[in-house]
């Protein structure tokens, strides 16, 4: 019963995110509509539930936005996943502060790799014809995404460390 | 480990068509919530009508229902409005079907495409309807928007006509009907290239299909000349078009199948 319950909800978020994602891309002008929700959404759950169930979020979830993309598949869901993955290396092994700061840096860390994979794949589907795509918006749009998304990480990790595990420790 | 081996497989596994019935059950239920919302990002605020106003205690409900009955009133009339759009806007397509013999299907966008590499949009149409990669879309009375990118069994990707990969053959409606190639600028303007040195353009020139193009019939409109690039030292002068609609804002349209 719990099992199913926790498959439910899991279906539920990655619906819900897909669709929040695909939703801030239509509605909200530019440059608001850069900002990475599925990402944000990624970064404070690590933070707050330090599971890495994230992966699996990440990979089912960028399974599901590769549904409204024009490029081939498999360049998000790749570079989505590791980058989601070593993000939660890193905030295990590197980031272990429990700043806001630190919560910062590893969402523009987490955005910087997903992004770097993503413009390699790019390059290399590029050179087999498949896209032919204008690299000074692209530019703009990741230091938009990069700026925009750390800043929403910035603001809302402070409401949610209360409630993250490891503080709790601590305060045990 | 387990994750690297699980990616690599769905992606094979996508491209072998493995995953196309979850990938379906899951478009079931994506596409009418983007429907949806690229409906909402099409509509224009509504002005919010003001109160009326009543200060008897006892008619207090009447009033208090009258209130909320008259705040649907902007709500109906954008979804008459919006009826009224899309009935105008299928009656020109059913026109100009009318007038042609070409085998068509008309479908919706649903939505556009997430990531900034190019201008593309989804619509809700796709293999099973009969849609085929370069098939071209148009819209109203038979203006060219762009060409089928990707199909899927019930949808497609269309590349629109400013989209830094789209090409068209094109002729320009002057006397000595001019033909280029109609290219994309990166999402941000339209130009024919290769229009011979020595023809006479000028602005205003209408721009259509030439149909020396595989599935693509002459005479689709697709713009107009907004300004004109001539060096003497180049064999090919270039002009910068205006698209005959909004690409930005279309709801409805038809794809041509077979000509």
């Amino acid at each position: 019963m719990r099992l199913l319950r926790n498959i439910i909800f899991f279906l539920i978020g990655i619906i819900g995110l897909t669709l929040a994602n695909i939703s801030f891309s239509y509605i909200l002008p530019f440059p608001f509509q850069t900002m990475n929700f599925p990402f944000v959404s990624f970064v404070l759950i690590i933070l707050w539930r330090e599971s890495g169930i994230v992966v699996w979020f990440a990979f089912f979830s960028y399974f599901l936005i590769e549904l409204f993309v024009d490029i081939p598949f498999g360049i998000l869901l790749f570079s989505s996943t590791f980058a989601i993955l070593f993000t939660f290396w890193l905030y295990q092994n590197v980031f272990t502060n429990k700043s806001w700061y630190a919560a910062m840096i590893l969402g523009a860390v987490s955005i910087f790799l997903f992004r770097t994979l993503y413009v390699g794949f790019l390059i290399f589907a590029m050179l087999f014809g498949q896209v032919d795509p204008s690299w000074s918006n692209i530019l703009t749009n990741i230091l938009w995404e990069l700026v925009l998304t750390t800043g929403i990480i910035g603001i809302i990790y402070p409401f949610i460390i209360p409630f993250s595990h490891k503080k709790k420790m601590y305060i045990q | 480990m387990t994750i690297f081996i699980i990616v690599i497989f769905t992606i094979i596994f996508h491209y072998l068509g493995f995953l196309k019935d979850i990938e379906n059950f899951f478009w079931g239920i994506l596409a009418p919530a983007s429907s949806y919302i690229y409906d909402i990002s099409l509509t224009e605020g509504e002005e919010k009508i003001t109160k009326p106003f009543r200060n008897l205690d006892d008619l207090k409900t009447s009033y208090v229902e009258l209130y909320y009955e008259v705040e649907q009133v902007p709500v109906l009339e954008a979804k008459m409005q919006e009826l009224k759009d899309q009935n105008e806007e299928l009656r020109k397509q059913l026109k100009f079907q009318n007038e042609n013999a070409y085998k068509y299907v008309n479908g919706t966008i649903i939505g556009k495409t997430t990531e900034t590499v190019g201008n593309t949009v989804i619509i809700d149409i796709g293999s099973v309807h009969g849609v085929k990669e370069g098939n071209p879309v148009f819209v109203g009375e038979g203006v060219f928007i762009g060409k089928i990118s990707r199909v899927e069994n019930e949808r497609s990707i269309v590349r629109l006509l400013n989209d830094s990969q789209s090409k068209v053959a094109a002729t320009v409606q002057n006397g000595e009907r001019s033909i280029g190639v109609v290219e994309g600028g990166y999402g941000i303007s339209i130009n024919m290239n290769l229009i011979p040195q020595n023809e006479k353009i000028a602005v205003g020139d209408v721009i259509i299909t030439s149909g020396l193009e595989e599935n693509i019939p002459r005479g689709l409109i697709i713009g107009m000349i907004e300004s004109t690039e001539k060096e003497p030292y180049k064999p090919f002068q270039k002009a910068v078009l205006r698209s005959a609609v909004k690409l930005d804002n279309i709801h409805l349209i038809s794809v041509i199948t077979e000509i």
